[in-house]
């Protein structure tokens, strides 16, 4: 395959790819919004068919496909209830894949991230989309999402083992790593291993969205700083320190300017230096609109010193801009960063 | 090379093949050798193909495989349809490449052998597929709403007005950042691990793969103490029933104790709400229950083996509540090790309430009273024995047998006289286990008791081979009085039942050629012309060992 062929963030330009990983998105984001309803329903819950969707999924996050991990970080249309578990799956098997499970095990993963918060979804919406601040009764109702999404879960007809795990990652999501947050429990000896996994999934995606019972959207940078602040507490420490390792401080897709002036989007993280990810940089140091090109942040100048270094990250919520569609656009010099 | 005709001969052997494999697939396990040799032909008649080419494609339809566009198998029936069952989920092409390994053939037939009523959640055939992650086993999928929403949910980035709002948006966000205070300089640049963390990382991962059956029970434990209303606590404990359940199928039961002893324990809890505490029991006794127990019965007559551990947990969790139940799960067990097992389970809680361990001996089934017989024997105390000394003229000399041997183990005064009327027993076998349990008797006593079975008038009457046990038993308490009993059972003459006393006296000389003690020489030699023809033989068999220690 041609350099002409390759796209900004180096896969293969196939042109379907985008549509499939569009799609799948979509589908995941569908189910998650029919999911409760067929559980309080008694129909048949469609798992098989997110079991389908997740192992396409893994598939593409196991050979390198980015753009995943693209739309969970960056904005979309779709309600934000109905994303995030579709989100804690993708960045729940990005996690997984980074620390070596197996595709069967990542599959099984994405599972149990795509349905942890599953309780959440059937608490009632006027309590789920109050606006405004949080009274102590709405948060009572909110802590038993754990214990609904646990006994949802369970109770799906014929579950197998991976829905048994799913049910108790539901039940635990809210615990932290010492076992303080909620539910109280006094049974429990330790967080389960894909509990502390989709967690650390569960938290990145609440930091940097913008929801009504929290206060608002956090930089990627910001949400990571948080993270490595509880890590050892609420967060597995080593757990994190693969999470942040495998986004960088500048996740994929995070907005940011550089101390050239020019505005650009985060594509892929540098493998060592966690601050120098490769950048797309969309405009020049005036702000004015330029041919994409990616800039390796990683690269000096012949006396050694960075060529671009970021300065500020930029909440991508307040400027109407298409991310996303960033990642599949030819660059001004495709296959070799700047 | 094969023509095309020979190909489509071979291909259709390959399905004839794959389908007498997952036939036997669907009676014998893995490891039995029909499925192991039907595993065997599929794979040769694949390799034979694949020796000629990389790859052989099957294209399925609703009712049919295809090979190279000819129908090599067609089925209109519901059972033996292969294709329907690949096609109804969606494969339409299978392809096995060359390299291909018998474990992916053995795979590939587990697949194909699922049932067709895969109910509920249940994994279909592409999930199966997938999760066998074959790597010379390729299968075409039609997916058609998988991806139906690509066109529609392409995310707008194209035209002349999204690239002018861009721009303008792309101002305003570059003015917006002038404004904001640079990024502070206080994060680490690089993340490093330690070896520690890496093993830990790889043991936790592989603990992970462990059953999590454990972790299932104590959430749910941990939803009963969250409970708030008399309903949450019922819809709880049908949950809870339900994963113990599931746990019995999975035959878990060192989980299930552990978890019942958990719910012991915080039931014992003293501040505990007395409303909770009586949720708790009803809990609790749940595994004191019939169902619970009559699978536990199952399992072990399905070959559960217990640990010593897990035995005594499951002693821990039962009470004299179970001990009916146990009694009639004994009625029905098949093996003798499930057996045992419930039986030494009564013999241990039994203790808290003998009467109802004995309520057993009623049964009509003798070997269920022989049981219970044993598990009194078990218990050991002397209600039990009380209990056990009524049995001793039981009616069933099976029973009679086990008594005996149980009153022996027990010990107490009793015993020299239970043992004196039970080696005058009629049965022989009762004779028998009463010889054998002499050995729980004081030395003399049990010595005085032989002595006087073998003095006594009706011994002659038994048949050889008892006598010659009686004598070699006689011989572990060996002395002067015992070397002169036998001598003098060597000398002795009898004018009538001659051949009843040469019996006695061959059973003698037999024990005596074991003992290879010359003084008994000039007797045995006075023997050896006897016109009987045992004596004559033992008499000079034991000369023999006596000289010749042969």
């Amino acid at each position: 395959m041609g350099p002409e062929a390759k796209d900004v963030a180096g896969n293969s330009g196939n042109p379907g790819v985008r549509a499939r990983v569009t799609g799948i998105y979509s589908r995941l984001v569908l189910l998650a919004r029919e999911l409760p309803d067929q559980m309080s329903s008694g129909e048949n819950a469609d798992i098989k068919g997110v079991k389908r969707l997740i192992q396409h999924l893994t598939e593409m996050i196991s050979d390198g496909e980015p753009l995943l991990l693209g739309m969970a970080l960056g904005e979309s249309r779709y309600d934000y209830s109905y994303r995030h578990p579709v989100n804690v799956c993708i960045l729940s098997v990005a996690l997984g894949h980074k620390i070596g499970l197996s595709k069967k095990e990542l599959a099984e993963l994405g599972l149990v991230a795509f349905l942890s918060d599953i309780g959440k979804l059937l608490v009632p919406p006027e309590v789920l989309y109050k606006q405004g601040i949080y009274d102590e009764n709405d948060w009572r109702i909110m802590r038993k999402h754990t214990v609904q999404g646990f006994k949802a879960i369970f109770s799906i007809p014929h579950a197998d083992e991976q829905l048994m795990r799913a049910a108790i990652v539901s039940f635990e999501h809210h615990l932290h790593c010492d076992l303080s947050g909620y539910p109280a429990v006094c049974h429990i000896p330790e967080q389960d291993f894909y509990t502390r996994v989709v967690v650390i999934a569960e938290w990145y995606d609440a930091l940097t969205a913008s929801k009504s019972y929290k206060e608002g959207y956090r930089s990627p940078d910001t949400a990571i700083k948080i993270m490595l602040e509880k890590a050892g507490k609420e967060l597995d420490p080593v757990l994190v320190k693969v999470f942040v390792s495998m986004m960088g401080i500048y996740p994929v897709g995070s907005f940011v300017m550089l101390d050239s002036g020019e505005l650009g989007i985060v594509v892929e993280p540098h493998a060592v230096l966690l601050k120098r990810p490769r950048t797309l940089v969309i405009s020049d140091a005036r702000g004015h609109s330029v041919r994409p090109f990616i800039a390796a942040l990683s690269k000096r100048d012949e006396n050694g010193k960075y060529i671009r270094t970021i300065t500020k990250t930029l909440d991508p919520n307040d400027y109407k801009i298409d991310y996303a569609s960033f990642f599949y656009r030819k660059t001004a010099h495709p296959g070799e960063a700047r | 090379m094969l023509t095309h005709s020979e190909r489509l001969s071979s291909v259709r052997k390959v399905i004839e093949s794959l389908l007498r494999a997952r036939k036997a697939i669907r009676i014998y396990p893995d490891s039995n050798p029909v499925t192991g040799k039907a595993v065997d032909e599929l794979y040769s008649e694949l390799l034979k193909l694949l020796a000629n080419q990389d790859r052989l494609s099957f294209d399925i339809t609703r009712d049919t495989i295809q090979f190279e566009l000819e129908e090599i198998f067609h089925s209109a029936s519901h059972e033996n349809n292969v294709p329907l069952f690949l096609f109804r989920d969606g494969v339409r092409e299978v392809t096995f490449k060359k390299g291909l390994t018998r474990e992916e053939v053995l795979g590939f037939v587990r697949v194909v052998a699922g049932d067709w009523e895969q109910a509920g959640t249940g994994d279909d055939v592409v999930t199966k597929i997938w999760d066998q992650d074959f790597k010379y086993i390729r299968c075409i999928v039609y997916e058609p709403d998988m991806f139906a929403w690509e066109e529609a949910d392409e995310i707008s980035g194209s035209g002349a007005s999204a690239e002018k709002q861009l721009s303008a948006e792309l101002l305003k966000a570059h003015a917006g950042a002038l404004l904001k205070k640079a990024e502070r300089e206080d994060f680490t640049d690089r993340i490093e691990f330690s070896d520690e963390e890496l093993i830990a990382m790889r043991r936790e991962i592989e603990i992970n793969a462990i059953d999590k059956t454990g972790k299932l029970l104590a959430i749910i434990l941990e939803l009963f103490l969250l409970a708030e209303t008399e309903e949450e606590y019922r819809e709880i404990e049908n949950i809870m029933k339900k994963a113990v359940e599931r746990a019995l199928d999975g035959m878990k039961i060192d989980v299930l104790a552990d978890f019942f002893i958990n719910v012991k324990k915080t039931y014992m809890d003293a501040e505990l709400d007395p409303r909770f505490k009586a949720n708790l029991s009803r809990i609790f006794s749940f595994f004191s229950s019939e169902m619970f127990l009559t699978k536990v019965g199952a399992m072990l007559d399905g070959g559960l083996r217990l640990s010593d551990e897990t035995f005594g947990k499951l002693v821990l969790l039962l009470d004299r509540r179970s001990i009916p139940i146990l009694i009639t799960i004994l009625g029905y067990l098949d093996t003798i090790s499930a057996r045992k097992t419930i039986v030494n389970i009564l013999g241990k809680i039994g203790i808290t309430d003998v009467p109802a361990v004995t309520r057993g001996l009623s049964d009509e089934r003798w070997y269920v009273v022989r049981n219970i017989v044993i598990a009194l024997r078990n218990i050991g105390d002397n209600e039990a024995k009380q209990r056990l000394l009524k049995l001793v003229t039981h009616k069933d000399a099976r029973v009679r047998r086990e008594v005996i041997k149980s009153l022996a183990k027990i010990g107490g005064e009793e015993l020299r006289g239970i043992l004196k009327q039970a080696l005058d027993d009629p049965d022989l076998t009762i004779r028998q286990t009463a010889l054998n349990s002499l050995s729980h008797l004081e030395e003399t006593l049990a010595k005085t008791l032989l002595i006087d079975v073998v003095r006594s008038s009706a011994f002659p009457g038994r048949d050889y081979d008892e006598k010659r046990v009686y004598y070699q038993s006689l011989l572990k308490y060996d002395g002067e009085d015992v070397r002169r009993l036998l001598e003098k059972g060597l000398r002795k003459r009898s004018l009538f039942s001659r051949t009843m006393n040469d019996e006695s006296k061959a059973a003698i000389a037999y024990n005596i050629g074991l003992l290879g003690d010359k003084h008994f020489l000039g007797c045995l030699y006075e023997l050896v012309d006897s016109k009987t023809e045992i004596l004559r033989q033992t008499a000079a068999e034991a000369i023999r060992k006596i000289e010749h220690g042969a």
